[in-house]
C-alpha cells in the first residue's frame, strides 16, 4: 500500500472511500513520474482532509464522502492536471522526453489523435531511416544507396545482387541527412504547435 | 413582437455565465494570489464564494498547474505544525505584469459596455 494512503479514519468505510478514491487517482497519474504522483497526491490529500475536517456532521465516511463530491471524481480533473504535469519544460525543439511526452498526450486523446500520433511516429521513423542510410553509406558504399530494380521500383537501403542501378551515389549522404533534419525539424513543429492549443 | 420562453432565456444566461466564469477565473485568481499567497483548498474556497458557483473543486488545479508552467505563479510545500503539508501558490512578477495588463483590459471592456448601455 502506498504510504499515502495509510490509515487515518477509524471507521473502516471511511477508510475504504479513501483508499480507493487515491489509488483512482493513482491509477490516472500512471504516465508521470513518481515525484509527480506523489505532488498531485499530497496535494489532494491535504485538500480533501481539509475539506473534510470544515465538515462537522455525519459519521467519518458521510464526511469524506461528502469531501469527495465537492473535490470532484478524479476522472473529470486528473486527466487534465496529468497532461500539464506532462506539459512541464516542455518547449519547441526541447528534446526527445518532452516530445515524448507530447506525442503520449496526443494519442490518449481519442481515435483520431491516436491516428494523428501514429503518422507522426512513422514520420519520425522514416527522418531515422534516411538518416541510418547516410551513416551507413560512409560505411559500406558498395551496398548502401538509392536504387532503381529492373522493375522501376525506387529505393533506399541495401542491396547485394544485381540489376539494379544507383542513383545517388555518395550524394546519398547530404541529401539523407538533410531530409532526415528537415523532416524532424518538421515534425516537431507540428507536435509542439499543440502546446499553444492548451 | 417575440418573447423568448423562460426556459431558453435560463438556458442562455447559464451559458453566458459559464463561459463567463471560464473567461475570468483566472483573473480572479491571480488577483487573489497578488494579495496574498494561498493553497489550493483556501483559494477554491474562496473562489467558489466570490464567484456564487458550484465549482468542482478539482478543476482549479489542472489550471494552477498550468499557471506554473507558465511562470505567473510559483508555488512552495510547507510543513505545517498540525495536519498535511500544504502547496502555497505565489504570484511572479511576471504574474503581476500579466495582472496590470488583464486590469486595464478589463477596465476597458467594463467601459465601454457602460457606454454602451447608456447611449
Amino acid at each position: 500500500m502506498n504510504s499515502l494512503h495509510k490509515t487515518i479514519f477509524k471507521d473502516q468505510v471511511a477508510q475504504q472511500i479513501w483508499t480507493d478514491y487515491l489509488s483512482q487517482v493513482e491509477l490516472l497519474c500512471v504516465m508521470l513520474n513518481q515525484r509527480q504522483t506523489a505532488d498531485i497526491q499530497m496535494e489532494l490529500r491535504a485538500h480533501l482532509l481539509e475539506s473534510y475536517t470544515q465538515l462537522s456532521s455525519g459519521s467519518e465516511a458521510e464526511r469524506i464522502q461528502s469531501a469527495i463530491n465537492k473535490l470532484g471524481q478524479p476522472s473529470e480533473f486528473i486527466p487534465l492536471w496529468v497532461e500539464e504535469r506532462l506539459l512541464e519544460g516542455t518547449m519547441p525543439g526541447s528534446g526527445t522526453r518532452n516530445l515524448l511526452n507530447l506525442f503520449k498526450i496526443n494519442a490518449l486523446k481519442g481515435v483520431k489523435q491516436f491516428i494523428f500520433s501514429m503518422l507522426i511516429g512513422f514520420g519520425y521513423l522514416l527522418a531515422f531511416y534516411f538518416f541510418l542510410s547516410a551513416v551507413l553509406k560512409i560505411f559500406f558504399p558498395e551496398y548502401i544507396g538509392v536504387y532503381l530494380s529492373s522493375s522501376n521500383i525506387l529505393f533506399i537501403g541495401y542491396v547485394d545482387s544485381e540489376g539494379f542501378t544507383e542513383l545517388l551515389g555518395y550524394w546519398l549522404i547530404p541529401v539523407g541527412l538533410g531530409v532526415a533534419v528537415s523532416l524532424q525539424m518538421f515534425l516537431n513543429k507540428i507536435l509542439t504547435r499543440k502546446i499553444g492549443r492548451h | 413582437m417575440y418573447f423568448m420562453d423562460t426556459d431558453v432565456l435560463n438556458d442562455q444566461l447559464n451559458k453566458w455565465k459559464l463561459q463567463l466564469r471560464k473567461g475570468v477565473l483566472l483573473h480572479m485568481t491571480m488577483s487573489l494570489l497578488n494579495k496574498e499567497e494561498m493553497y489550493g483548498y483556501a483559494l477554491i474556497s474562496f473562489l467558489s464564494k466570490k464567484m456564487n458557483a458550484d465549482m468542482a473543486e478539482g478543476t482549479i488545479y489542472p489550471l494552477l498547474n498550468r499557471m506554473v508552467r507558465d511562470g505567473i505563479i510559483r508555488f512552495e510545500w510547507r510543513i505545517m505544525q498540525s495536519g498535511p503539508a500544504r502547496k502555497y501558490y505565489q504570484i511572479t512578477p511576471q504574474g503581476q505584469q500579466l495582472l496590470k495588463q488583464m486590469h486595464q483590459h478589463w477596465q476597458l471592456i467594463n467601459k465601454n459596455l457602460q457606454v454602451l448601455n447608456n447611449e
